[in-house]
């Protein structure tokens, strides 16, 4: 309930400012115009985004979590990948979406990459910790009852390092709808990063506050739905 | 010695692969390392490089300055928690490249305001983080500094912020992460200069070993500020790890 | 001379009365122990004397003023070593965050010259982390009479080092008290340290707390650990407290 108090303040002092003219009006909507504009074309867009950030992190769960649980019980794996991994890691996806232009197209595809490679990294050093970081005692526990090789793996080193995936996951899942609204806003991919410069484009301005104000929603849902899993 | 080795056995997989395909839309290696020549003359250094660089670390300069103020403050009145924590989770959840446009619109396409997008897309991960340390900063700590007879200013500057420190250097690593991914953004939108438009208006010029080039200097400055911050973490938190 | 005297002490936390009605006086120099049942409101009551909280009723006088804040010559050394070091400070700034206001060289020196008295000259520039529980706890000791206050609260200090530390600490205690010249209050579970160390031991009854009795300990200073321990006399007042505490429970 307090916590509708807060939202309400942020509502009231933006519409404030706006009759103050600190935030020109013809740039910044009313509420009630931003509520007014949303339509079919928005939800689609909203769908859109989930899609690609959905298929995204799948990818990336899948390639990031192996990758992890390798180089997490392999040191030789490790060695080998390091410094391949520390150079690309800093390097900002979204630099790389001229590249996925040229290589795959603008499609959900293209989206569902990127996303998948701006996730990988969280997904995989996470994965990594939490495989290396597993108590030696659990791992001999495991062994003196007689587990081994794969068992041991899948019964021992995975659950116990199942809370870091968590984690890794979790900021995987805020990351990549970033990335995915990123994409749509530089690519013109389908989606409400590309429904908010368009509505810009076409002088909607309200239409596009409502675009930014649905990415939050989602943002923000993501960030819960990952959080109370956890 | 081994990560070493396959660092060079796929760049030269990149130049076999770049010098069989016949797309054009893949050069060699070398081809990407001589265009990058061109990048680092001057020119460009002072038209795109350095801006872009300066941009991107006075905008997390900014969001880390700001965001250690107003989370700091908001967690040291720990009753205002129930009223704002759900509005601050709100706007933290906005992916901030959804925000360029509108910022554009009402700021205009001007450096300072890419400055305040990197700003505000990167204040978040800080501003949370500073403010969950500090409503949770050990109450014995405060208990010994009243009793040690110290003002509320001299507890926040001498108790409170070497207590976050540790909390609030993981939310800037966060923020570091996403300034540089939107000092790229906010250069590929109505934008006429910085690394990011250079990027992009390579591949819409077909100019695709300069695009690569772009790519691997924007990479290389990304782990040079990365490992910048690692060695000032260190510096700052010798205590936390010991 | 009185150099604290609370009179009709009450607090309640939302729903539950912590100290019912608490009396008691304190002579300069003198050393008094507070025993009593775990959770009877020990620590609630040692806030309030510090200043830390405000009792419900009652009054509470510091030198012959009424205490409305946290009075300048009081200090405290809190139960957890762990929660009241700062972790980013060395032993020697650790000591010297009460009287940094005195600069640098001043208090530099006057820290120093603490921690050599709790015997931890050596270890000045160790992080807490780097050091063992005890140590800590002499650090905690240190820090809270670099100041030289006058009147110094304890709350249950050595509750968590092994025994023999405990030892060293309650001598070391008594030392720097004399030497200084300190008034203490010390609160523990510990019915043999509250004998031990003190001229005077208060035992608490359950929660909501009263003051059950007030005991004169009259043992010889300097005290020993093994000899004041084995005396008759010290027997006596150890059964009579844990009678009070325990009424009716075998030992």
């Amino acid at each position: 309930m307090r916590g509708v108090t807060g939202f309400a303040v942020l509502l009231l002092g933006w519409e404030g400012l706006r009759m103050l003219r600190v935030l020109p009006p013809t740039a910044a909507p009313g509420v009630r115009d931003v509520v007014a504009s949303a339509d079919a074309g928005l939800v689609r867009a909203a769908g859109e985004t989930l899609l690609a950030w959905a298929l995204g992190l799948a990818l990336a769960a899948v390639i990031g979590i192996g990758l992890g649980v390798l180089v997490g019980l392999s040191r030789w794996a490790d060695d080998a990948t390091r410094p391949t991994t520390e150079f690309l890691r800093p390097i900002p996806v979204v630099a790389l979406i001229p590249v996925a232009i040229v290589l795959i197209g603008i499609d959900t595809r293209m989206q569902a990459a990127l996303v998948g490679l701006a996730c990988l990294w969280p997904l995989m050093i996470s994965t990594r910790f939490g495989v290396r970081d597993v108590d030696p005692l659990l791992i001999e526990s495991g062994r003196v009852l007689g587990a081994s090789g794969l068992r041991l793996v899948t019964r021992v080193t995975w659950p116990a390092a199942l809370p870091a995936i968590r984690t890794g996951l979790r900021t995987a899942a805020s990351l990549g709808i970033v990335v995915a609204i990123a994409v749509e806003l530089v690519a013109g991919s389908p989606g409400l990063g590309h429904y908010i410069a368009q509505q810009q484009a076409a002088g909607q301005i309200a239409a596009s506050y409502a675009g930014v104000l649905v990415s939050g929603v989602l943002g923000w849902a993501i960030s819960a739905t990952f959080r109370t899993r956890s | 010695m081994i990560g070493l080795a396959v660092v060079g056995v796929l760049l030269l997989l990149w130049e076999i692969a770049g010098r069989a395909g016949r797309t054009g839309l893949f050069p060699p290696f070398t081809d990407a390392l001589a265009a990058l020549t061109d990048l680092l003359t001057w020119d460009s250094l002072r038209t795109d490089v350095l801006p872009s660089v300066g941009r991107a670390l006075t905008g997390f300069a900014l969001a880390v300055l700001f965001g250690t103020l107003i989370g700091v403050t908001l967690g040291w009145f720990r009753r205002l928690e129930p009223w704002i924590r759900p509005a601050l989770e709100f706007l933290r959840a906005v992916p901030p490249p959804a925000v360029l446009p509108v910022a554009v619109l009402t700021l205009g396409a001007t450096g300072a305001t890419r400055i305040a997008v990197i700003a505000g897309g990167a204040v978040w991960p800080v501003l949370i983080a500073a403010h969950d340390a500090t409503r949770t900063v050990e109450p014995g700590y405060l208990d010994v500094a009243r009793v040690s007879g110290l003002r509320p200013a001299a507890i926040l500057r001498r108790v409170v912020l070497p207590a976050v420190l540790p909390a609030l250097l993981a939310g800037a690593r966060i923020a570091l992460g996403i300034a540089l991914i939107m000092m790229v953004i906010s250069e590929m939108i109505a934008a006429t200069a910085g690394l990011g438009y250079v990027i992009l208006q390579s591949q819409r010029m077909y100019a695709v070993d300069q695009m690569y080039a772009g790519i691997l200097l924007l990479g290389t400055l990304g782990w040079l500020i990365t490992a910048l911050f690692t060695v000032v973490e260190r510096r700052l938190l010798g205590w936390y790890r010991r | 001379m009185t150099l604290i005297h609370a009179a009709g002490l009450r607090k309640s936390y939302p729903g539950t009365p912590v100290i019912d009605e608490i009396t008691f006086g304190q002579q300069e120099g003198e050393i008094l122990g507070v025993v009593g049942p775990s959770g009877c409101g020990k620590t609630t009551l040692l806030r309030c004397l510090a200043g830390l909280d405000r009792p419900d009723s009652g009054t509470l006088d510091f030198d012959g003023r009424p205490v409305t804040g946290i009075p300048p010559d009081v200090s405290v050394v809190f139960q957890e070593y762990n929660r009241s070091l700062f972790p980013w400070l060395t032993a020697l700034d650790n000591v010297r965050f009460p009287i940094t206001h005195l600069g640098r060289a001043e208090s530099g020196r006057r820290a120093s010259e603490m921690l050599a008295r709790v015997g931890l000259a050596e270890f000045a520039g160790h992080h807490p982390r780097q050091l063992s529980g005890g140590m800590q706890q002499r650090v905690a000791i240190a820090r809270a009479v670099v100041s030289h206050p006058r009147y110094l609260l304890m709350d249950e200090p050595f509750a968590s080092v092994d025994a023999q530390t405990r030892a060293d600490l309650e001598l070391l205690t008594l030392t720097i008290a004399a030497e200084l010249r300190l008034t203490v209050l010390i609160i523990t579970h510990d019915i043999d340290e509250a004998i031990f160390m003190a001229d005077r031991v208060l035992v608490l009854s359950a929660r909501p707390s009263r003051v059950l009795k007030e005991l004169e300990v009259d043992l010889d200073r300097p005290r020993d650990e093994v000899e004041t321990r084995a005396l008759p006399a010290f027997q006596d007042y150890r059964r009579e407290v844990h009678h009070l505490i325990h009424p009716g429970g075998a030992r």
